[in-house]
């Protein structure tokens, strides 16, 4: 019996730590890697300037106001990619672009880049550097669901918007319960969209979607994790406990850490 | 993810539904709207002869009660339902009521389409009378008699003076190409065409006839003129097929000319032998009196309900009289009205209108629909031009036409934003005409997949010499009437039938259609009919023809669905019929089952042949003139004998209602059998599934009560590229399609009957919404697209704050859920992604609505209720603990 709630302290636990604590390192080290590859192709002049592959890097992002220094924007708005940084919705123009831009990003879990978005203030500047060049937003409003939406721009303006989950007192940081958007206009001319059709994007890469398309995959981790769990009693009864401790470990840990990541990605994108 | 329960569901109902419930088909009344005009008419006929005293001798009298189910509204070719009772049943009957020796008859019930108003009062031009009554041939206005001169005719008590001499009626000069040689007792009727032309008088030949009339052979359509019998019971039944000035320019009904159905229950002559008002030279005198007396009070020559073997009838109460005065005073007018014609809208000028393309099973819609347009000047009119849909929508795709009235969408997408904005849930029928055992028409009819696959592969051999020289038919049984299946589902159908080449196939289309789409779906839907057709014989042993085989093991095999029936029988028997003769297939052999089959390009010409059961196999070799060489050329075997009749053909749910043609139920997934009607429509209508990848409504073949041969009929209009004025009119026309035009009708502008409308009582609120929606975004062309979305998906985000580049304003969508617009979210996977034009909006002065809230339990209560658990377990497991020690401590625990 002991046993067993230790199991459910243990599963409630990396609940909690995986998404906050590991998902915060993983997308560290992706942001790392897509400012390596984001880099050399601005360099090169080869930054997307319309739609492109789900994850590929598209923006740098910076928000002094809300800690944000360079952070690497993603095309796409799933969970998967929303997992590696803030993202970009695909039926939406690139910002910087003429129309409206829209972005969305994590509150919460894996490093939360969007987490601090309520302490904006109108005034406050949004700066995006895309293979157009680097384009300044200051902020409008702030609008949570209720609000009018902004009037939509001008054919040469801009408008930026920035999405995220967010919920009063603790629960903005913990358990979001409704949405926060941050309007905010161009500084100057947009340039031109580009001349490729935008893609629809699906209730999955819309704020606060869930994808289910990683079920399958949790249903392989875990399935691989309970056989793994199974040899590992199997190796305890022939080995002994502390060898089959050293070997299990990491093995465990690895397939435990795969089949979190398959399951975090059925989360709310914004979450 | 929601999926599953809902097919678990649907798995399981279907089991629970698989056993009992057999529906039929509503019946034809039910579906024709309350403005069809049925009318009911009684009236007392009577044949009183009047003695040498002047007394009158009443011999027989009847009240007749007529009704006819539709007199509103009428089309060119349509048939109405005439049934009467309280006649006096015919004798002598013939088998084809509208052949022009069914006058012969014995007490007929004559139905006439005759122009003109019934009242005296009417100027002569435009009174009703037997001259301008239509009938077939001249043979049936003309009488003479050779025997006395005084034919009974002459001795009509009710005729006046002048129509009582020797020769009335006949043309002078006596037309040059007559027999002359009658001298006396010879009476025209002559006929008189809308333009006033008074054809026997013209004398051109013998005699003159309109030209509507001269082509009398079997294979086209017969004269609408019917001597029909009525039974021994008094009653009796027939279809009237009404004709506009479309079809007969001579009659000439419809627009402003008015016409009425002449209903003559013929009672015999009531004779006056004595004549006394009349000179001397018109009273038969000594012997020929006698004989011309007992002719005219003749009751008949053969007993009610007895067929006519021979020419030996008694003329005073054959139907051959139905002109005179006796007869003509017994008749019951019944005016028609009709729809607007056709070609309406050619004479108010279609200058600027716009042209729609596609589907044939939209014709009876845009039919009505049209007038609506094309009267009313604040509309631009359209034009419905019929093709097939597949090449409707190539054109579409290669921007040739600006409007495709299509079924499905292309496989491969459209590859330029474009709507498909739902008109109507209608669908495919399985017509027929078959004679029970009793020689009537077999009402209820039911048919399954591998019934339909059975006739579509030519497996059944059709005509003897194919089964006794092809091996692979040889065991199969020779038509479908001889099928046990058919026979086993179908009780009261004669096994065998005279034309048994008709009887093993279905008169199918030639081109490329979504209806063979549909149709080949149904069938591969089915398990038993997929595995006949995969070569396993059916319980009774009959196997598919091999050239059809979808075996994949075998090479070239079939893969259905197709949107083309192929015919791939090549099969060349040696003799070509029974007698082993047919010269045309002898000198150029070609594969017969194909010949037999001979499908047709065009749907409505299957509804021609079902309504005057026209067989079409094409076997009956034919001598031809071509310029004074003789030729010989194969062509259809034409009308079938009524009482004997066997054929089925694929048509359009639209044609169906029109033509009044009776419906095959069809077997649905469990055993069921449900026929078209407004109820299995809406049964269809709840089961059509959104499919946003395909960006319209699929139809799955999973309920027992719906329809299974529905197809959803949209319009597909592209939403970028169209000049102002055609999308204006499109536009127009969407949003007429999903208001004012769902009102079902017979009148201009409404829907008629095959067409369930787009309400959202009917189940189509999502559809009607879609259309509405897809309205506006061909009006503004800005490129977007709409994705159907399914009522049951719960509302989603609107892009908050992005007005997004294809907005379109709010639309009115009652009560159903809106359509999506551009790219907010619908239930669209991944994978393959809906192309929108990045468009700048031009700058709107208002907010374009509200930041719609969101709520995700997960995000809200994941972490806290994972926090919470944890804590739980581990107090729990403190206190367990704890417990455990103390029992430990506690002596003799241990043990």
């Amino acid at each position: 019996m002991t046993w067993v709630l230790g199991c459910v302290v243990a599963l409630g636990l990396w609940g909690l730590v995986y998404p906050v604590l590991i998902g915060t390192l993983q997308e560290q080290d992706s942001q790392q890697q897509l400012f390596a590859r984001f880099r050399s192709q601005l360099s090169q002049a080869t930054a997307p300037i319309g739609p492109t592959a789900y994850g590929a890097p598209v923006a740098l992002l910076s928000i002094p106001r809300a800690g944000l220094r360079d952070a690497v924007v993603v095309e796409g708005t799933g969970g998967a990619e929303l997992e590696k940084g803030p993202g970009h919705l695909r039926s939406s123009v690139l910002p910087g672009q003429a129309g409206t831009a829209e972005l969305l990003g994590r509150a919460v879990t894996f490093g939360g880049p969007f987490g601090r978005l309520d302490q904006l203030r109108a005034g406050d500047v949004i700066r995006l550097t895309t293979g157009q060049g680097t384009f300044t937003y200051r902020v409008e409003t702030l609008r949570h669901p209720g609000d009018p939406l902004p009037v939509p721009p001008a054919p040469t303006q801009s408008r930026l918007v920035l999405a995220t989950a967010t919920g009063a007192g603790w629960r903005a940081h913990v358990a979001p319960t409704t949405q926060l958007y941050v309007d905010a206009a161009l500084d100057g001319t947009a340039v031109p969209a580009a001349n490729s059709p935008l893609i629809a994007a699906p209730s999955s890469e819309q704020v606060m979607g869930v994808a289910t398309d990683s079920l399958l995959l949790l249903v392989v981790w875990l399935q691989l994790l309970l056989v793994t769990v199974g040899g590992a009693v199997w190796l305890s009864w022939r080995w002994g406990r502390r060898r089959t401790w050293l070997v299990a470990v990491p093995v465990l840990l690895a397939l435990a850490i795969g089949a979190s990541t398959a399951a975090a990605q059925m989360l709310p994108n914004v979450l | 993810m929601r999926r599953l329960p809902a097919a678990l569901a649907m798995v399981a109902l279907t089991t629970m539904l698989t056993t009992t419930v057999v529906l039929q088909q509503a019946p034809a009344q039910a579906a024709v709207a309350p403005d069809a005009g049925a009318v009911t008419v009684t009236k007392t006929v009577a044949r009183t002869h009047l003695a040498s005293d002047g007394t009158a001798v009443e011999v027989d009298h009847r009240t007749v009660t007529l009704t006819v189910s539709q007199t509103n509204a009428l089309r060119s070719r349509q048939p109405v339902q005439v049934t009467w009772s309280g006649a006096r049943p015919t004798a002598g009957t013939v088998g084809d009521p509208n052949a022009p020796e069914a006058r012969q008859q014995e007490y007929p019930f004559v139905l006439l389409e005759c122009r003109g108003i019934d009242s005296a009062a009417a100027p002569l031009a435009q009174r009703l009378r037997p001259e301008t009554c239509w009938t077939g041939t001249s043979r049936e206005r003309v009488a003479t008699d050779r025997d006395t001169g005084f034919g009974p005719w002459r001795l009509d008590r009710y005729e006046p003076a002048a129509a009582r001499t020797s020769r009335v009626g006949v043309p002078t000069p006596f037309p040059t190409k007559c027999d002359p040689s009658y001298a006396s007792g010879e009476r025209w009727v002559h006929f008189v065409s809308a333009a006033g032309k008074d054809y026997a008088a013209d004398g051109a030949s013998c005699p003159s006839v309109p030209p509507e009339s001269a082509i009398v052979d079997n294979a086209s359509q017969p004269s609408n003129t019917t001597y029909a019998v009525t039974h021994l019971d008094g009653r009796g039944s027939t279809k009237f097929t009404v004709w506009t000035s479309e079809d007969n320019a001579s009659l000439g009904c419809g627009g402003t000319t008015k016409c009425a159905l002449v209903a003559v229950p013929v009672m015999g002559i009531s004779c006056d032998p004595a004549a006394r008002s009349l000179p001397a030279a018109d009273r038969p005198a000594g012997d020929a009196a006698t004989r011309a007396t007992r002719t005219c009070e003749a009751t008949g020559s053969y007993q009610p309900g007895q067929p006519r073997i021979g020419g030996s009838e008694d003329v005073a109460v054959s139907g051959a009289l139905w002109w005179s005065a006796s007869n003509w005073r017994n008749r019951i007018t019944v005016p028609l009205g009709f729809a607007p014609l056709n070609n309406v809208c050619d004479i108010t000028g279609g200058g600027n209108s716009v042209n729609v393309y596609g589907s044939e099973l939209a014709t009876q819609l845009t039919a009505q629909w049209r007038p609506a347009f094309c009267l009313d000047s604040s509309k631009t009119p359209f034009k419905h031009v019929q093709l097939g849909e597949p090449q409707a929508r190539n054109l579409l795709q290669v921007g040739t036409v600006q409007a495709a009235l299509v079924s499905d969408p292309p496989a491969n997408g459209y590859p330029t934003p474009t709507v498909q904005a739902p008109l109507a849930l209608t669908g495919f029928a399985v017509s027929y005409v078959i004679d029970d055992a009793l020689h009537e028409p077999y009402a209820k009819l039911r048919l399954t997949p591998r019934l339909l696959a059975k006739l579509l592969t030519e497996s059944y051999p059709g005509i003897t010499p194919v089964r006794d020289e092809y091996p692979a038919l040889s065991h199969n049984p020779l038509d479908m009437s001889q099928d046990p299946e058919f026979t086993a589902l179908n009780p009261g159908i004669t096994v065998g039938v005279p034309d048994s080449a008709a009887a093993s196939t279905i008169l199918n289309l030639s081109s490329d259609s979504d209806v063979e789409r549909a149709l080949t779906s149904y069938i591969a839907s089915d398990p038993d009919a997929k595995a006949w057709l995969d070569g396993k014989p059916d319980p009774w042993g009959m196997v598919v023809n091999p050239s059809y085989t979808t075996d994949p093991s075998k090479p070239g095999h079939l893969v259905l669905p197709v949107d083309n029936w192929p015919l791939r029988d090549s099969f060349e028997p040696a003799k070509y019929d029974a007698s082993g003769v047919n010269p045309c297939l002898q000198a150029a052999p070609s594969p017969i089952l194909p010949l037999i089959a001979a499908p047709t390009a065009r749907l409505s010409s299957i509804s021609l042949a079902m309504q005057f059961a026209t067989s079409s196999a094409q076997l009956v070799c034919q001598t031809v003139q071509d310029q004074g060489a003789a030729g010989s050329k194969l062509t259809a075997e034409g009308r079938q004998t009524p009482g004997y009749r066997f054929v089925l053909g694929i048509t359009s749910l639209g044609d169906a209602e029109r033509y009044d043609l009776d419906t095959a139920a069809l077997k649905t997934t469990g055993s069921t059998f449900v026929g078209p009607s407004d109820a299995s429509l809406a049964k269809a209508a709840a089961v059509l599934s959104v499919d946003d990848k395909r960006g319209t409504w699929s139809f799955p073949h999973t309920s027992t009560t719906a329809y299974p041969a529905t197809m959803l009929l949209s319009l597909a209009i592209p939403t970028t590229g169209l000049d102002t004025h055609t999308a204006h009119a499109l536009s127009q026309l969407l949003t007429y399609a999903a208001t004012s035009g769902q009102t079902r009708g017979l009148a201009i502008g409404q829907t008629p009957p095959g067409y369930l409308p787009l309400t959202a009582a009917n189940g189509l609120g999502a559809e009607r919404a879609y259309t509405l929606a897809a309205a506006q975004v061909v009006q503004a062309q800005s490129g977007a697209t709409l994705l159907p979305s399914h009522p049951v998906v719960p509302a989603v985000v609107t892009t908050p704050g992005a007005p997004t580049p294809a907005h379109t304003p709010p639309v009115p969508t009652g009560n159903a859920a809106a359509p999506v617009v551009g790219p907010v979210p619908g239930a669209l996977g991944r994978t393959p992604p809906q192309v929108i034009l990045p468009t700048p909006q031009p700058a709107a002065a208002v907010s374009p609505g509200i930041t719609r809230a969101v709520s995700s339990l997960l995000a809200a209560d994941l972490f806290p209720l994972l926090a919470l658990v944890s804590v739980v377990a581990f107090l729990c497991s403190l206190v367990l603990g704890r417990t455990r020690r103390l029992r430990v401590a506690t002596p003799g625990s241990d043990a």
